[in-house]
């Protein structure tokens, strides 16, 4: 009877992460589109519903009506295969994200390195995407994603040893509970640049969005694909930006515990330090151009992979003489 | 009861996917067969209480080798007729010979010796939940595996170094 009635209540629980998570995703392209507008002194979307609030639903709508075309040429298997093994793994990670200090759908002891190992699957997807199109621009794009997620997963792993040192626990409630004095990004500086940028490479972003970069690639990996396989990728994209928010805001800024004795829920706290985070993504988008694809891996190797080394090499020293 | 489905589910895809690695006639299908034998290895790990091994499993296997694999086998993207010449003669026959002579090994290996189940060993299963299994896998490597530990950290080092060296070479 016991596990019957946990069963339902995890049910319920992923049902409305599910639910909420999906919702929140599809909000976000609303937010992107509108800040990025402000940011160019444009409105952005203002037709549907007020101030364009029910534009993504519209374009919701919009993609599941519109036609499936599979290409001629193309791979029927793996293109079909290739959205949901892109959209599935960035669902997944929110299986052990501690939304608050109660609700959460469940506690692993080696959460942060759950995520990692789970999102690192996504980018089969989009191999495959690029690989079944059997068109040379999703091909490169696929490539081009394939090196730079590689690489960049490395200094992602590498760069959050440090505060995981500091915490001594790879349970993400853990973590947050470490932080209850001082936030891990200020003993943390090195490792949280190097996290952030790691971060706005492995989810494609600009100024690292080469695998989709629209002026040389038509839309990389994903050209070929319309529709509702279309809107997989893309909401798979926005999930994952959530992901390492999510995943910034627990390891530096201390998930969600709140600042001085401002009395807010836990859960509050987390939602305002995630939107916090997913503007200055939006914000860089608006920002910076984009970077060509040596600089990206001599940025990488030559630069962020010495200083995460060396960041893990002084937060030894460091615990190891003083605490 | 649900812990036996699971397993024979994981066997299960760990078995297909093995099989369909050597079946299928592309190699594409291939790599994809053996990242699904190899999150089925994970799972069952995972059944087994490591769960640091099973995400090592999937990071290092599934994830970044496979993808390497994958890399390889797209950018050659070899035609049916092309993949036919490559063929040797004795491919097949040396195959079978190896692959029923590991075979009979582990037949042997499990008909004489008596099967460890459970909470045998170092670290059993409640003191796994007391101490993790990072702080286990981490303590035993830089204790008692030191020794291999360092000499697989001397293998990669000059993996490197030889990587390196060819790529200069083929510059100039």
């Amino acid at each position: 009877m016991g596990i019957a009635v946990e069963a339902v209540i995890a049910l319920v629980k992923i049902a409305v992460v599910l639910g909420v998570v999906s919702l929140v995703v599809a909000y976000l392209t609303y937010l992107e589109r509108k800040i990025i507008a402000h940011i160019q002194q444009r409105l952005g979307p203002m037709r549907v519903g007020w101030h364009g609030l029910l534009q993504p639903i519209a374009d919701g709508a919009k993609l599941f009506l519109k036609e499936d075309i599979i290409p001629d040429k193309a791979d029927k298997v793996v293109f079909v295969i290739a959205p949901i093994m892109v959209l599935v793994p960035a669902f997944v990670v929110y299986s052990v994200l501690p939304f608050s200090s109660t609700f959460y759908i469940t506690q692993v002891n080696i959460g942060i390195f759950f995520i990692l190992a789970v999102s690192s699957l996504g980018v089969f997807g989009i191999v495959m995407a690029g690989w079944a199109s059997n068109s040379k621009y999703s091909l490169l794009g696929a490539l081009r994603s394939a090196a730079q997620m590689l690489s960049y997963e490395i200094f992602l792993g590498f760069s959050i040893i440090g505060p995981l040192m500091l915490a001594g626990s790879l349970n993400m409630q853990k973590i947050v509970e470490a932080q209850s004095d001082v936030w891990f990004v200020f003993y943390q500086p090195l490792a949280f640049v190097v996290f952030f940028i790691a971060a706005l490479a492995e989810t494609n972003r600009v100024p690292f969005d080469l695998p989709e970069a629209e002026t040389e690639l038509v839309a990389g990996f994903h050209t070929e694909y319309s529709g509702m396989k279309f809107a997989f990728f893309f909401l798979a994209e926005y999930a994952s930006i959530m992901v390492v928010s999510t995943v910034a805001v627990t390891l530096f800024f201390g998930g969600w515990q709140g600042i001085g004795w401002i009395p807010l829920p836990g859960f509050v706290w987390y939602v305002l330090k995630l939107g916090a985070m997913i503007f200055v993504f939006i914000w860089i988008r608006a920002t910076l151009p984009r970077y060509r694809y040596d600089q990206l891996m001599r940025l990488g190797w030559k630069f962020m992979f010495p200083l995460v080394m060396a960041n893990i090499f002084l937060t030894g020293l460091v615990k190891f003489l003083f605490l | 009861m649900a812990g036996q489905l699971f397993f024979y589910f994981l066997a299960l895809l760990t078995v297909a996917g093995a099989v369909a690695v050597v079946a299928l006639p592309n190699p594409l299908y291939s790599v994809l067969s053996l990242v699904a034998t190899f999150l089925g290895l994970a799972g069952l790990y995972l059944s087994l209480n490591a769960q640091f091994v099973a995400v090592v499993q999937v990071i290092v296997y599934a994830g970044a080798i496979m993808m390497l694999f994958l890399f390889v086998v797209m950018l050659i993207n070899l035609g049916r007729e092309e993949r036919q010449a490559l063929r040797l003669p004795v491919q097949k026959l040396a195959g079978t010979i190896i692959g029923l002579g590991v075979f009979a090994g582990l037949v042997n290996l499990y008909a004489t010796t008596p099967l460890l189940t459970g909470a045998k060993g170092l670290f059993p299963a409640a003191r796994l939940a007391e101490v993790g299994s990072v702080q286990a896998v981490g303590r035993l490597l830089v204790t008692q595996y030191v020794l291999p530990f360092q000499a697989m950290a001397v293998l990669l080092f000059v993996g490197i170094v030889g990587a390196v060296v060819l790529a200069r070479r083929r510059a100039r």
